[in-house]
């Protein structure tokens, strides 16, 4: 019928990054850390950004040299089909078990933060079917979301900084490198902290959107721009979060940016409770990076099958598969105790994958090649 | 232009009847098709004073004056030439005696009947093997009035009528631009009703033109008596609530969309015209927006932005707000809503549901009445759910304020149709927010936002400018930057 093969632009990218970015688990980023090193948290998800910048950049090289093929694709010329075809299912099967994790993790905040009578699985399902029912036959329309999403995030998330940037207590600030600094615990909590499953989703998109991108040559830019943009909030959020409440009132809160954001008031009744306006963000945050995070496993699975693009909405069958697996944890701390133990394993895979089709791309084609071709 | 049928019907018909040189014939044969149709008739005279002829014609799609004084009367007067006549019958026919405008000739049956069908009268010769056809079509025609459901303050007050020609006529008055074409169609294996496809050839997006071209060509249905069952046919997602296509009543607007870039539709016997494509900050425009300073009419679109979520979010949030989160509302206001709310037997959401109900089957009641009776509806309805239910204890009235928040924001929609549309969707809302409060509510405008977002029409994607994000459109949007800023835009 009409021309399908509308490209996504650069500004629809970035949005992509961001809004996959910024997920849910920013709710209870600062608690990660405030046991163990307290106020050392800050500096810590800042390297742990700083690090997964240099992910960001490699990414974007990789997809940038590749931009005519999509992952999968190149993937079968770098690494041969067989090996590539292991590599996408246990890459689908990862992206629907972090997917499902970050679900439930949206669950157990919206059974604090809205229903609290309510029984997970119901505020699951929803989640789920809406996920499902946003995924469309054209790639551009998860462009088109993304664009549409972000202002729903980027406003609120300014908003929490604005208003409550002013009531920081600058001594529950320091010291920079927290109260019981060690190398032991930094490396603990950072690993925890980078290989949250949001990151590795957010990060992943790059590889996802690059081949269906107008210009992919600005992409590098663009992600770089974007993981800024993302990071400067994340890291406003947490810097405010530690310099409102302190780092002993965080250790015992669950979300302690949750707690934080109820604390926003503006002096003009009856809107002195801003509430509704976070509760949007965080349903609008959350709803941003499950769908990215569920529609990568989709995609690469439709690749990996050769499933035509059209079809793209047997994403139904991944429903049960989620679903199930979000139901699996007991509660929010053994949650957190999977998050972290999975997020592990899975950050290993989500990195050393791209990782190695860069080292193989380079040296196929890249300066090495060239060398022994002269 | 519009009178002519096009060849694809005449070819159609594989076993097509000639006429013959014998005049009887050619008369029975019609009249077989005709039967004794009432205003199916044949006036038999003598061409020249001597050759048998008759004309035939459906009297009640012609002028019959017209036929009397142009054509009868000028193929009776006696014509010099004798014998010349005979073999010159063609050119004298067709260049010197008929005094109407469009005059053709046809060789077969088919043509002939279709034309008689379009309210052409048919003159047939003896010994002569052709027949014409002059148009003499007349139907009665309402007056060019302001169409009632795009009533503007400033601006031109003239509106589309069910005549064809006349619309288009409107549309070249405003348009007299020699590169405005107007492609002739004609749908319906019954009704063979007339449609027109009309686009300004240097500006129109050939994309668009053709697919839309494609999409008539490739309707079969049997009638087509509204342009609404074009637009039913050959909008993209036809399973969306969304109209895909915007529809109007006012030839400046479609003047407005072909200077865009945009393709129109019209269809005899209908008073208004499709436009393609359609984005949805065209449903909130009108065309007096363009008529005034640009301040004001920001201003008036974006209230009608706010009318159009007001009467799809309003009944939704009310009901998560004070049944499911009332600590966000203020406690002195918390503590009136509870009162307003003692004695009221039903369950929040069952009350908004039934007010939001009764308010449906009002408008309905009211659409349809004569005017004299819809006043007194009105009444009834306000003094019945306004007041009455209220004192009766039967709803809270902060129930029946939401309630007509809902109701006037989506007349306030410029457009029936999308209007429309978020008054259905907001029943999908409320279901959602009554089951899951706050949650439910963002699920539900998530769901309605996406779907939209995943809407084209003709290609084009339904939320553009908005997402995607096209600047330059923006200043035509929700806005509307003054006019100087607006002239170089093409599309």
């Amino acid at each position: 019928m009409q021309k399908q093969d509308i490209k996504i632009t650069t500004l629809q990218q970035a949005t992509v990054l961001i809004n996959s970015t910024i997920g849910i688990s920013v709710l209870s980023l600062p608690r990660l850390g405030a046991k163990e090193i307290g106020t050392g948290t800050m500096l810590l998800t800042l390297i742990v950004l700083i690090i997964l910048f240099l992910f960001v950049i490699l990414f974007a090289i990789l997809g940038r040299r590749h931009a005519n093929q999509t992952l999968i694709e190149y993937g079968n010329t770098l690494l041969g089909k067989p090996i590539n075809f292991i590599f996408g299912i246990l890459l689908v099967l990862q992206f629907l078990v972090l997917t499902a994790l970050i679900l439930r993790e949206f669950a157990e905040l919206m059974a604090v933060a809205l229903l609290r009578e309510t029984p997970l699985y119901v505020i699951m399902l929803i989640m789920l079917i809406t996920v499902m029912l946003s995924i469309k036959k054209e790639f551009i329309v998860f462009g088109y979301t993304h664009m549409y999403y972000f202002p729903y995030i980027l406003v609120p998330g300014i908003l929490l900084i604005m208003l409550l940037f002013p009531k920081i207590h600058y001594y529950n600030l320091l010291p920079v490198l927290g109260n019981h600094f060690s190398i032991t615990n930094m490396t603990d909590v950072g690993t925890n902290m980078l290989t949250l499953p949001f990151f590795q989703i957010g990060l992943f998109t790059i590889l996802i959107v690059i081949p269906r991108m107008k210009k992919p040559k600005k992409a590098l830019k663009s992600s770089i721009l974007a993981w800024v943009t993302a990071s400067f909030i994340i890291m406003s959020i947490i810097v405010i979060t530690f310099g409102y409440l302190g780092s002993d009132i965080i250790k015992d809160e669950v979300w302690p940016v949750l707690t934080l954001s109820k604390s926003a008031t503006i002096p003009l009744p009856p809107l002195q409770r801003l509430d509704v306006i976070f509760v949007v963000f965080w349903i609008i945050t959350g709803y941003t990076t499950i769908f990215t995070g569920y529609f990568i496993a989709n995609e690469l699975c439709c690749m990996l099958v050769n499933i035509d693009e059209k079809k793209r909405h047997v994403a139904i069958l991944f429903v049960p598969v989620v679903f199930t697996i979000a139901l699996i944890p007991k509660n929010h701390l053994i949650l957190y105790e999977w998050m972290f133990l999975i997020g592990k394993y899975s950050f290993i895979f989500t990195a050393s994958y791209p990782i190695l089709l860069l080292i193989i791309s380079l040296f196929k084609y890249g300066w090495y090649a060239r060398r022994h071709e002269q | 232009m519009f009178s002519k049928k096009s060849n694809s019907i005449s070819t159609k018909a594989t076993n097509t009847k000639l006429i013959t040189a014998n005049l009887n014939q050619n008369l029975s044969e019609i009249t077989a098709i005709f039967k004794d149709d009432r205003d199916f008739s044949i006036r038999h005279f003598h061409f020249s004073g001597t050759v048998p002829a008759a004309l035939v014609y459906l009297n009640t799609l012609v002028d019959q004056d017209m036929i009397a004084q142009n054509v009868l009367k000028a193929l009776k007067q006696q014509q010099n030439g004798g014998n010349q006549l005979a073999n010159n019958i063609n050119k004298t026919v067709m260049e010197e005696i008929i005094y109407p405008t469009e005059i053709q000739e046809a060789n077969n049956l088919t043509t002939v009947v279709n034309s008689i069908l379009q309210g052409d009268t048919v003159i047939l010769i003896a010994g002569h093997t052709s027949a014409y056809y002059v148009n003499t079509y007349k139907i009665p025609e309402r007056s060019v009035t302001q169409p009632e459901s795009e009533q503007v303050i400033r601006g031109p007050h003239d509106g589309f009528v069910e005549n064809l020609a006349t619309n288009i006529s409107l549309i070249r008055y405003r348009l007299s631009n020699q590169s405005l074409r107007i492609t002739p169609k004609e749908l319906g294996k019954q009704t063979k009703t007339k449609v027109a496809v009309l686009y300004v050839e240097n500006l129109v997006d050939n994309n668009v033109r053709e697919e839309v071209e494609h999409r008539l060509n490739a309707i079969t249905i049997n009638r087509i008596l509204d342009t609404s069952y074009l637009e039913q046919l050959i909008q993209d997602h036809p399973r969306s609530p969304f109209p895909q296509l915007l529809y109007t009543e006012r030839p400046d607007v479609i003047v407005g969309n072909l200077l865009e870039g945009r393709v129109a539709i019209m269809t005899d016997g209908s008073p208004g015209g499709l436009i393609a494509p359609a984005t949805i900050t065209q449903f909130i425009q009108t065309s007096s927006d363009y008529n005034q300073n640009f301040m004001i009419s920001s201003f008036i679109r974006m209230i009608r932005v706010l009318a159009l979520i007001l009467s799809l979010v309003t009944p939704s949030f009310y009901v998560a707000v004070v049944s499911y989160h009332p600590e966000l509302i203020p406690t002195r206001f918390a503590i009136a809503i509870t009162s307003g709310r003692t004695g009221v037997p039903f369950a929040l959401i069952m009350e908004v549901f039934i007010m939001e109900i009764i308010m449906e089957i009002l408008r309905e009641a009211t659409i349809r009445m004569p005017k004299q009776i819809g006043n007194a509806i009105s009444i009834v309805g306000v003094l019945v759910i306004g007041q009455a239910a209220v004192e009766a204890g039967f709803v809270s009235p902060l129930t029946v304020v939401f309630v007509a928040i809902t109701t006037i924001g989506s007349f306030a929609t410029p457009n029936y149709s999308m209007g429309f549309s978020f008054r259905l969707l907001r029943f999908f809302s409320l279901l959602l927010t009554g089951l899951l409060g706050f949650y439910g509510f963002m699920i539900s405008w998530m769901i309605i936002m996406n779907h939209l977002l995943s809407l084209r029409s003709f290609g084009v994607p339904y939320m553009s400018p908005i997402s995607p994000v096209h600047w330059k459109g923006l200043r035509d949007s929700i806005i509307k930057a003054p006019i100087k800023w607006l002239i170089n835009r093409q599309k």
